[in-house]
């Protein structure tokens, strides 16, 4: 083997291995330093890429494309816990297997989701949260119809929707930027709705957002989302989980995880939708994390010209590392997408445009002038913008102080301190959870 | 020794034994291997079925196009008959190593496939009378442009993969005919760098083969 074929053959093991984690490098990133190569490694990952199905896991050798029945299933064909006759197999998600399946009862088809392999005192969590979500009654969410076991295996059971999820709609026919924030509007009052019923969804991704036959989107998989390690371990890069996380989420940070973390997921969603790319794209889930708690998303407008500079704003401001810069609620988020984009300047002729600003220029000299003959030349500062400038810190009552006191406790101390010169009200010391709770303390000021 | 191939207690057996996933832990094979070595009958029995589970998921792959072909395959006395013949072959080692086990099994999965392929593709096969299956396999839309979509394209498959040169072509029996992971096809005694390279170079080589046959 000479030399330049041993390094072609390296070049494309790095490719693969970044290929096996879901990054296509191109040629040109990869011959960086060999850019003579480039053409010779280009046509022989093109090679690689139409081999792929050899490298398949045994769940695909198996597996029954093409005609819909998947006899290497033991699951399928079968009745579940004597009533779901579980017909075909959907999808598969953190939470585990979704089938498509008939309920007898109600002659009708359904959504049964059965969980992975689990400790029984997690199978028992699932179903406890899943009996929670049960209470959801939104036209923006996926109801929950059942949930149960059977045998070591928990199962829930939801309203079966014809229609694809928004994944594979940004993939085969991405929404215009204004669909994309009509579409993102109706999710964050959904969301919104179960925030209000004390649910996070924790697990927001285009994957659990289908689409009906009018591409209205509804929710799904609440109370189902895995942790951070969870979707590591079961290489969640792939499947795009790790993506969609807050960077509380990321971090760990447990007792900060709360309605924001989901706006966070959301401003993901509408990055991807109005780009066609997520906001960081790395080899590795390390590198992953280090970008979503400490890198910035390259600008929207850089990656697509098209989108309204308004939805650029909101977006990246769902985007905020800290939740506090964030939509403070869902809500705030879909009214904010709704509203009209501020309608820019009307271009004047330049003439016209002088002679407005001559006026203008007239009119305010006039006003300045009487201010001054009549306060006696600025004695009247305020005091209240004194308090601005002397201050060494100067709190604005909407920024906060969060102490984590514990890694995993629910627990952390806030300050959120406003200058005298503000109103009284709405001033105050506050130690309590982040996690909404009806514990906590405030001290007034 | 009883055998119980081609039904579906076959691979509720295969499971139990822990070879359920394409003879996916190694570990656990070779303990089984040792007892076979040392004439265990159970063990010997256990490691040729988890080569003949490995033979039938190549099939149900080989046959996902054809339906009827597989719903045949599935309770036919071909596949059946395929199954006694890698049962019988492998039944016959005694000294091997687990790398020569591997070879072997391998070979012997490769050369009932491409009998397989033959046998339902050839003008008397039983594929070759139902068109609506063969025009449904050349209709599907394959998701990688070089897999195999139909039998006679399979069967070339097998035998391009015969003409390999050793080294790769002791890789592709390894990995592609018996399903092991790469960590574990550390039986072939050479690094897992090494083992990478050859498993590359082998795609590259089966990718020109197969354009090359395609173009003809």
């Amino acid at each position: 083997m000479t030399i330049s074929n041993d390094t072609i053959a390296d070049l494309l093991a790095k490719w693969e291995e970044a290929w096996e984690h879901g990054t296509d490098i191109p040629a040109a990133e990869l011959c960086a330093e060999h850019p003579e190569l480039q053409e010779a490694v280009e046509r022989k990952i093109d090679r690689l890429k139409r081999m792929s199905w050899m490298v398949r896991s045994d769940a695909s050798d198996s597996d029954g494309e093409g005609d819909g029945e998947d006899t290497s299933d033991p699951i399928i064909g079968t009745t579940l816990a004597g009533r779901y006759k579980i017909e075909a197999f959907v999808a598969e998600g953190g939470f585990g297997k979704v089938y498509k399946a008939t309920d007898p009862e109600l002659q009708r088809p359904v959504a049964v989701k059965v969980a992975r392999d689990g400790t029984a005192s997690r199978q028992a969590n699932l179903l406890d949260e899943a009996r929670r979500a049960a209470k959801l009654r939104h036209p923006g969410i996926v109801p929950v119809i059942d949930v149960g076991s059977d045998g070591d295996r928990a199962f829930v059971v939801s309203s079966f929707i014809e229609g694809p999820n928004l994944a594979e709609v940004i993939e085969k026919d991405r929404p215009s930027p204004t669909e994309a924030a009509r579409i993102v509007a109706d999710i964050a009052e959904a969301l919104h709705f179960a925030h209000r019923e004390g649910f996070v969804h924790r697990d927001i991704k285009p994957e659990n957002v289908l689409l009906d036959a009018e591409r209205r989107p509804l929710l799904t998989d609440f109370g189902l989302a895995a942790s951070f390690e969870e979707v590591v371990r079961r290489k969640g890069l792939r499947s795009g989980t790790l993506a969609y996380m807050s960077p509380e989420q990321v971090a760990g940070e447990t007792q900060l995880i709360g309605p924001r973390s989901d706006i966070y997921a959301l401003g993901v969603v509408l990055y991807e939708m109005l780009t066609g790319r997520l906001p960081y794209q790395t080899r590795t889930p390390g590198a992953l994390r280090e970008k979503v708690l400490f890198r910035q998303p390259i600008p929207l407008l850089v990656l697509n010209p098209q989108v309204p500079e308004h939805l650029e704003g909101l977006c990246l401001r769902c985007l905020a590392k800290l939740p506090a810069d964030r939509f403070s609620t869902a809500a705030e988020l879909a009214t904010a997408l709704q509203a009209s984009p501020p309608r820019r300047l009307l271009r004047f002729p330049l003439r016209w445009v002088w002679l407005v600003l001559l006026v203008v220029g007239l009119f305010v000299t006039e006003l300045v002038l009487g201010m001054v003959l009549s306060t006696g030349g600025g004695q009247g500062q305020s005091k209240e913008e004194a308090a601005h400038e002397e201050g060494v810190l100067v709190f604005d009552g909407q920024s906060r102080i969060v102490t984590p006191l514990e890694r995993f406790a629910p627990c952390t101390l806030e300050a959120w301190v406003k200058p005298k010169a503000y109103p009284e009200r709405d001033s105050q010391f506050f130690i309590g959870s982040d996690i909404p709770t009806k514990h906590g303390m405030s001290l007034g000021a | 020794m009883v055998l119980t191939v081609g039904r579906p207690s076959l691979s509720r057996a295969v499971m139990d034994t822990g070879c359920g996933s394409a003879m996916g832990h190694t570990s656990e094979l070779h303990s089984l291997l040792d007892e076979f070595r040392r004439g265990d009958a159970d063990a010997r029995c256990r490691v040729i079925e988890c080569a003949a589970d490995r033979l039938r998921k190549l099939t149900r792959r080989m046959l996902r196009g054809y339906p009827k072909v597989r719903r045949w395959a599935e309770t036919d006395d071909v596949l059946q008959n395929a199954l006694l013949r890698l049962h019988r072959s492998l039944a016959d080692l005694r000294h091997e190593t687990p790398r020569q086990f591997y070879a072997l099994a391998g070979l012997q999965i490769r050369r009932e496939l491409l009998d397989l392929a033959k046998h339902f593709h050839g003008v008397q096969g039983i594929g070759a009378k139902h068109h609506s299956d063969r025009c449904r396999a050349a209709e599907r839309q394959p998701a990688d442009p070089l897999e195999p979509e139909t039998l006679e394209a399979w069967a070339r498959f097998h035998e391009t993969v015969g003409c390999l040169p050793d080294q790769e072509r002791e890789v592709v029996q390894l990995l592609w005919y018996d399903g092991l992971k790469q960590p574990e096809a550390a039986v072939l005694g050479v690094s897992l760098a090494t083992l990478k390279r050859r498993w590359q170079a082998a795609r590259l080589r089966l990718s020109e083969l197969l354009e090359d046959w395609s173009v003809e």
